[in-house]
């Protein structure tokens, strides 16, 4: 796993979730079920994150921020308004999923 | 507008006087009758007909005769065409508050209309990031945003200040905006969802039941029930359904769907309207929502088609229609109930009933689930305003309903009042608003007079009255186009129109000053508002033609002082109701002394500017109309033999039929008096042989307390009863007495008060009401 792979806009498949483990799938080729709301990450190649959530109005809203690799597949992922020095930790990762937990 | 502070105090608590009217026989039967319900009128003929055409109705022509059909446009025969006085002749300049002539001089001079109540406070907790964010890049929405929060948070710790009693009625349109057939979904699937939120709004929806027993007593009845809109913002009827095919595949949730212009369809007026809708939604999406307060071409909501209703394209698990419930709770104001703030624990929904919870929950999840320490009981995940799926969604709180009500009061207070409500014809007794009456007399010096029910007070006292200037020759003739809006209407000693108004802060054009209006007018002068800051006036003219003069809510129609000739030969005065908006039906009766219509349909007179309809009929009184909802007129007249007559549209046809009358018994004495104060209700008052008031009522499906019978409700009456509801089951009626003094009863949902046929005293000396 190299720090490339992350990259990528990947979303939040929560009906996959299991106990802690974060289930993302790529945003914009896997066949989604209709959600009130989902959240979407997207690692851009030089370090900047955006990340989409639900806003009040239910309309998906980006918030800005940065990623940066730890190592050990760790990341941190910074500046987001809910999410300010939050560090994730991959545990697994394919071309079709993104699996991740929080630290 | 200020945040008004009123005491929800019932009127009838503390009211310890019990009056009868003076000379009023202290018993309530009608000659040898027990005091049970079902009286007959004294002197009434026991004939039982219940449907028959009036005695001696004739069959004429469809014009009435005598009409000259003159065109639109002309001052009135003989009108005085000189005049811009601002004042009447013989106004005194008195000054506000005073006790009438010769009345009980106990005013106490607490002039003006209603009191501001508190000021704004801050609301202290905090809000969403997210939000705020967008807050600051568009300043105007801050400010509205604001506004609204303020008033929410006056609301939430006093949620005795609601002001909305019983159900607002809200009307809905649905845009179906399809691109594929299947996306162009059934009524049938529209009605589900309008099914669906009328009972998840008044908590009759039955997995309510479901609820955890913890939460349970929180769930409550929000008190709003929905309908597709009758009439279109025209006034024309409709399906309250809009269709539109465009060539969008799908939708983002970027409004795209609320503008012809990008492929969907316009949102009807957001002040009578709520609109929503309904698509293909890409990404996703099942909906979304726009607050209070935002542009108002976006208002409303939008929904994936196969999230909306709950059958048709409708797919688990959103298929029991509560993406709408969840996205009209966002229109009236709620927030998520984890407080939009990602995760943390430190984000509020503005509410106190529900728990802190830290972010959303999806699925069905299993109760309880914890989190930022509000165990035992956890997150109130099945709350309409969480992200849980359909069948895991089923209450809001009480704290929520109080959220929702003050947005009704607020930023959303014309919205199921004025949207095809139908409006009353003037009188001189009118409710702007719930718990308000304002009522106008003349004095013994014939200048206009006025007091009012403040909500929990009569000003200037129980007794006392406003002195308002001018001399009169006609009874008042009030309306209320919107919330603390009055507008006045006399005929002064020179036979011309005069107007003054409240404007919700001071009169105009001064409290004891006039605006002339030109005309010369026999009897009473007849006014409708059919929606906001619109007045229609009808006066019958010296040749008793009828007369029409409007207020477009910039100018007066044609002139200030000019009036529209709409023909006829009229005996006594016109009568006009609005049923929607745009629409106007007026009634007169004929030289023949049969009733006469005519109708203004949003684009032209029917059935002609000057023309009418002949509903037959001997007519031995001015007919008294009422519309309880679109497309919906009862009319009441007295005939020959004195008995009540009755006679309706529904929507269709004229019933009994075109020239019949239902036969209602009774023997009255002057012009019957009606209002409805709900759908398919409507309450009759008479006066009898013997001066006393008399009541029946259509309950919906029968006439109570029989189609012939009445109920006595004593008195003896010098004046037609003027009957006014501010609100569902509320009824106040005045009259004046045999000591010219006014009178008042009401009726508050469950008894008379101050009695039966008890009245409360309200001073004064009267010559016209
Ligand atoms: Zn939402």
């Amino acid at each position: 796993m190299n720090q490339a792979s992350i990259q990528g806009s990947w979303t939040h498949s929560f009906e996959e979730d299991q106990g802690d483990v974060q289930v993302y799938r790529p945003t914009h080729s896997f066949a989604f079920p209709p959600a009130r709301g989902r959240d979407t990450l997207e690692f851009g190649e030089g370090g900047e994150l955006i990340k989409q959530v639900p806003g009040p109005d239910d309309r998906p809203r980006s918030l800005r921020g940065n990623w940066t690799a730890l190592g050990m597949n760790r990341f941190r992922l910074e500046g987001t308004m809910d999410a300010p020095g939050q560090v994730i930790e991959v545990v697994e990762q394919t071309t079709s999923v993104l699996k991740i937990r929080k630290i | 507008m200020a945040i008004k502070n009123l005491s929800k105090q019932k009127k009838d608590c503390g009211r310890k006087e019990d009056y009868s009217m003076p000379g009023s026989a202290k018993t309530m039967e009608i000659g040898n009758e027990q005091s049970e319900e079902a009286h007959t009128m004294p002197g009434e003929n026991m004939s039982n007909e219940d449907i028959s055409g009036m005695p001696s109705g004739g069959m004429g022509s469809g014009n009435m005769s005598g009409d000259k059909g003159n065109e639109l446009s002309s001052g009135m025969p003989g009108g005085n065409m000189s005049g811009d006085k601002s004042s009447m002749e013989g106004d005194k300049g008195d000054e506000a508050s005073s006790g009438m002539p010769g009345g009980n001089m106990s005013g106490d001079g607490d002039g003006g209309g209603d009191d501001g109540g508190g000021t704004p406070r801050s609301r202290s907790c905090a809000t969403m990031d997210v939000h705020r964010q967008l807050l600051s890049r568009y300043p105007f929405y801050a400010r509205a945003r604001d506004e609204i929060e303020n008033l929410a948070y006056q609301y939430a710790i006093n949620p005795e200040v609601v002001q909305r009693p019983g159900v607002t009625r809200i009307p809905i349109v649905v845009h179906v905006v399809w691109n594929t057939p299947q996306q162009n979904i059934s009524d049938t699937q529209i009605n589900s969802q309008i099914d669906v939120l009328n009972r998840d709004f008044r908590r009759t929806n039955p997995d309510v039941n479901n609820t955890p027993a913890p939460f349970l007593p929180l769930t409550a009845d929000a008190r709003i029930e929905f309908f597709l809109a009758n009439v279109d913002p025209n006034g024309a009827p409709s399906t309250g359904i809009d269709r539109r095919q465009t060539t969008v595949t799908s939708f983002s949730h970027d409004d795209a769907v609320k503008s012809q212009s990008t492929g969907g369809a316009d949102a009807w007026p957001a002040d009578r309207y709520l609109n929503i809708w309904v698509c293909q939604l890409g990404g996703g999406l099942l909906g979304y929502a726009q607050f209070p307060g935002g542009p108002v071409t976006t208002d409303g909501v939008v929904i994936l088609h196969s999230a909306f209703g709950t059958t048709g394209t409708a797919s688990p698990p959103f298929h029991l229609g509560r993406t709408a419930t969840h996205e009209i709770g966002h229109w009236l104001n709620l927030n998520h109930i984890w407080g939009d703030d990602g995760t943390g624990c430190s984000g509020t929904d503005n509410v106190a009933d529900t728990p802190n919870q830290a972010g959303s929950n999806t699925g069905t999840p299993i109760f309880p689930h914890v989190s930022c320490n509000n165990g035992p009981n956890g997150d109130m995940f099945m709350n309409y305003m969480d992200y849980v799926d359909d069948p895991a969604m089923l209450m809001f709180t009480a704290g929520q309903v109080t959220r929702m009500q003050a947005c009704l009061d607020g930023p959303r207070s014309l919205i199921g009042i004025e949207a095809g409500a139908p409006r009353q014809s003037s009188s001189p007794v009118v409710a702007w608003g719930a718990n308000r009456l304002d009522v106008f007399v003349l004095g013994s010096d014939r200048a206009l007079y006025h007091k009012w029910w403040n909500g929990s007070a009569w000003g200037p006292s129980v007794t006392g009255y406003e002195a308002m200037g001018g001399v009169c020759t006609s009874s008042p003739q009030v309306v209320a186009w919107g919330p603390n809006r009055l507008d006045v209407f006399v005929i002064g000693t020179d036979s011309a129109l005069y107007h003054k108004w409240w404007n919700g802060s001071a009169w105009g054009p001064s409290v004891t000053g006039y605006e002339a209006m030109g005309g010369v007018c026999l009897g009473d002068p007849r006014v409708v508002s059919w929606g906001p800051n619109r007045l229609d006036v009808f006066v019958i003219g010296t040749d008793r033609a009828l007369y029409h003069k409007w207020w477009n809510g910039s100018a007066w129609g044609p002139s200030v002082t000019g009036y529209e000739r709409m023909g006829g030969v009229c005996i006594g005065q016109p009568e006009v109701v609005a049923w929607g908006p745009n629409r106007l039906d007026v009634f007169v009766i004929g030289t023949d002394r049969a009733l006469y219509h005519k109708w203004w349909d949003g684009s032209a007179w029917g059935p002609s500017l000057t023309g009418y309809e002949r509903l037959g009929g001997v007519c031995m009184s001015a007919p008294r109309a009422v519309a309880w909802e679109a497309n919906r007129l009862d009319v009441f007249v007295v005939g020959t033999d004195g008995a009540l007559y009755h006679k309706w549209w529904d929507g269709s046809a004229w019933g009994p039929s075109l020239n019949g009358f239902e036969r209602m018994g009774g023997i009255c004495v002057g012009q019957p008096e009606v209002v409805a104060w709900g759908p398919n209700r409507l309450d009759v008052f008479v006066i009898g042989t013997d001066s006393a008031l008399y009541h029946k009522w259509w309950n919906g499906s029968a006439w109570g307390p029989s189609l012939t019978g009445y109920e006595a409700m004593g008195g003896i009456c010098t004046s037609m009863p003027r009957v006014t509801a501010w609100g569902p089951n509320r009824l106040d009626v005045f009259v004046t007495g045999t000591d010219s003094a006014l009178y008042h009863k009401w009726w508050n949902g469950s008894a008379w008060g101050p009695s039966v046929t008890g009245y409360e005293a309200m001073g004064g000396v009267i010559s016209s009401f």
